[in-house]
């Protein structure tokens, strides 16, 4: 187990490496010119060309790669255009609310979806069952920043039960921190509890279909046992599909954290992207590369966990 | 013959009917089945594959799937209580304590997530009240006792860290945990490789004479019947179409089905070559079950189908004490 992990640690090096490259490469190609942004609309040819050689940014291709690499080996992501700043400095500073955002609505999430995927399959066809499905048709359907300024403007505006937008960090206590977390909870985790209810239910009814859940009845056990029985054997799809919504939630934590005013990594990564802010745009997308083969390794891990006859 | 009836029977099914609804309509699976099993004894359910025997097992522990099967009607009486009007908590109560089943598949009977010792200890804390600690230990014993060496180890492994012989051991053990007094055994050694299948049946004598359990067994192997079982039931088309000993059945049939039956099996010493010598196969198929046939169920196969056959089933009656069968024509079979 040691050995694998390790294995796949150090596999995951170059992974990172062509992540890298392509990101470096696609931004390079990309239309659009930070000197051009930073000179304003008055700005003479000369005074661009100017802020391009002091940004480095006159330099071929393979030499600014060099560049980057090279401060990438010693851990430094590089400086924003902008700010000045560096942009570790700029994620660390930004990571508390995304980092909070996703972490609760994949709790909230697997919390929610699980039991009434397991509700779903265990009541199959009955009218309980319907309803779930249907709801959950409706959870995949509507998009992000539709129903989270819906959720703003009934709770928010109309009711007045929580703020409308912003972010409290946790240090500032656990009511304030959970009020600005509720709305842009709800909105983002819509789309993950009807994707994990699905599977949930899918893949209990086919093990609720198997010879071993028939022998788990013969034996006497009560419903609750018997599902746990079956759970049991429905865990490596549903710790699949729960990854899977991990790393789709890099996405919609951006969608939301617009919708809600919230300073996180997809507000950085955005208004980056707006301003051509090259070594942040690199830096962010670098991050969510890293955590991504990070969260696959940990699911992959939980196989092992979950059903003996998987070893590393 | 000596007739069952003296003794008060362990467990008497009468006219079970078990039918599924399906879109396509409905299948009688099981349509009209009754039979008895006295204390300690063992009775053969035989037949092929669809003949109702399987669902006649599961219909006693109430273990068909519902939607699509549904027992219809009948009774199915245990130590004079009737299962079918128990309350799902108090059959829940008898499944796995009182009347315990061997599966078929021992490769897909057994959770591959749980430890072999886990699923054994289940049955006794949920029927017996025992710690999970006290049940590991008992878990361990019974691995003893169906004879799966190393034990201590065997009782932490999982399914598929052990053989397919080792897991129909450990599914015996399972079902003996809580001292059944019937043990509903639905080809249990179908999936093994012939070595294999004598162990297990081996096996399976010696417990049952250990324990004193009844033995229901299912099977469409009469080699089987002939070690293992005292009356055989033969089964054909949801019906039941012959009943009587051992001995007597594999003696003299009484109805065509069992004959075919008979005479599908090679016989050490017969020799296959030639007319004379060939293994005869019963023609055709299974009939539908829907509810649509006339006459005999085994008419379109049977050799010695008359326009009688056809038109009028046969009534199941006694032919001589201890033995009936539902043919018109039984007088012919047996001659």
């Amino acid at each position: 187990m040691i050995t694998f992990i390790l294995r796949r640690l150090v596999a995951a090096v170059p992974v990172l490496a062509v992540v890298t490259i392509l990101v470096f490469s696609l931004l390079y190609f990309a239309p659009g010119d930070p000197a051009t942004i930073i000179g304003g609309d008055l700005a003479t040819p000369e005074e661009i060309a100017r802020i391009r050689s002091v940004l480095g940014l006159d330099q071929p291709f393979h030499v600014r790669l060099a560049i980057f690499l090279g401060q990438l080996l010693t851990g430094d992501l590089g400086t924003s255009i902008f700010s000045n700043l560096p942009v570790t400095h700029l994620i660390a500073q930004r990571i508390e609310p995304t980092l909070a955002l996703a972490t609760v609505t994949i709790l909230f999430s697997i919390a929610v979806a699980i039991p009434l995927g397991t509700l779903s399959a265990w009541k199959a066809e009955a009218l309980i069952d319907r309803l779930v499905m249907v709801v959950s048709v409706l959870g995949f359907s509507i998009p992000v920043f539709v129903l989270g300024y819906g959720l703003i403007w009934l709770f928010a505006i109309k009711l007045q039960w929580l703020p409308v937008q912003g972010y409290t960090p946790l240090s500032q206590g656990v009511g304030p921190w959970l009020a600005n977390l509720v709305l842009p909870t709800l909105s983002l985790s819509t789309v993950y509890i009807a994707l994990i209810a699905r599977i949930t239910r899918a893949s209990l009814l086919e093990v609720l279909a198997q010879d071993y859940v028939r022998t788990a009845k013969a034996k006497g056990l009560g419903d609750r046992k018997v599902l746990g029985h079956a759970l049991g054997n429905a865990a490596v799809p549903i710790a699949t599909i729960v990854g899977i919504g991990i790393a789709l939630l890099i996405g919609g934590v951006v969608v939301t954290e617009t919708v809600f005013a919230i300073p996180g990594l997809g507000r950085l990564l955005v208004d980056a992207i707006l301003r051509r802010d090259y070594p942040i745009i690199q830096g962010v997308i670098l991050l969510f590369a890293a955590v991504y083969v990070l969260i696959n390794l940990m699911i992959d891990i939980s196989y092992a966990v979950f059903d003996p006859r998987i070893r590393y | 013959m000596d007739a069952p009836a003296a003794v008060t029977p362990l467990l008497e099914v009468q006219d079970l009917k078990t039918w599924f609804y399906t879109r396509e309509g409905v299948t009688r699976a099981v349509d009209g089945v009754s039979f008895s099993i006295a204390p300690g004894e063992t009775l053969a359910v035989v037949g092929e594959s669809g003949c109702g025997k399987s669902v006649t097992s599961l219909s006693i522990l109430r273990l068909v799937a519902d939607p699509p099967g549904r027992i219809v009607g009948g009774s199915i009486r245990f130590q004079g209580r009737d299962l079918l009007a128990l309350p799902e908590a108090e059959m829940r109560a008898i499944r796995g304590s009182e009347i315990a089943m061997i599966f078929q598949e021992p490769m897909t009977s057994l959770n591959p997530v749980r430890s072999v010792g886990r699923q054994i200890a289940e049955v006794m804390v949920e029927h017996e009240g025992m710690s999970e600690r006290e049940a590991m230990g008992r878990a361990e014993d019974l691995l003893r006792l169906v004879q799966i060496p190393d034990p201590a180890r065997r009782v932490r492994e999982y399914p598929h860290q052990l053989s397919g012989g080792m897991r129909q051991r450990v599914m015996i053990a399972m079902a003996l945990a809580c001292s059944p007094k019937l043990l509903i055994a639905d080809e249990p050694t179908t999936a093994l490789d012939v070595t294999i299948q004598a162990q297990i049946l081996e096996l399976m004598r010696d417990l049952k004479s250990r324990v004193g359990a009844a033995i229901l067994l299912i099977t469409h192997d009469l080699g089987v019947v002939a070690e293992m079982a005292e009356r055989v039931v033969v089964m054909y088309a949801g019906h039941k179409v012959e009943e009587a000993s051992v001995d007597a059945l594999f003696e003299r049939p009484r109805h065509p089905y069992t004959k075919g039956l008979l005479n599908s099996v090679p016989r050490l010493g017969a020799s296959l070559e030639g007319e004379s010598g060939r293994l005869q196969e019963i023609p055709g198929l299974v009939p539908a079950l829907d509810g649509s046939l006339v006459g005999c169920a085994f008419a379109p196969r049977c050799p010695l189908a008359q326009d009688l056959c056809r038109r009028v089933a046969p009534p199941l009656e006694p032919k001589v004490p201890g033995h009936s069968a539902a043919c018109h024509f039984s007088e012919l079979v047996a001659a």
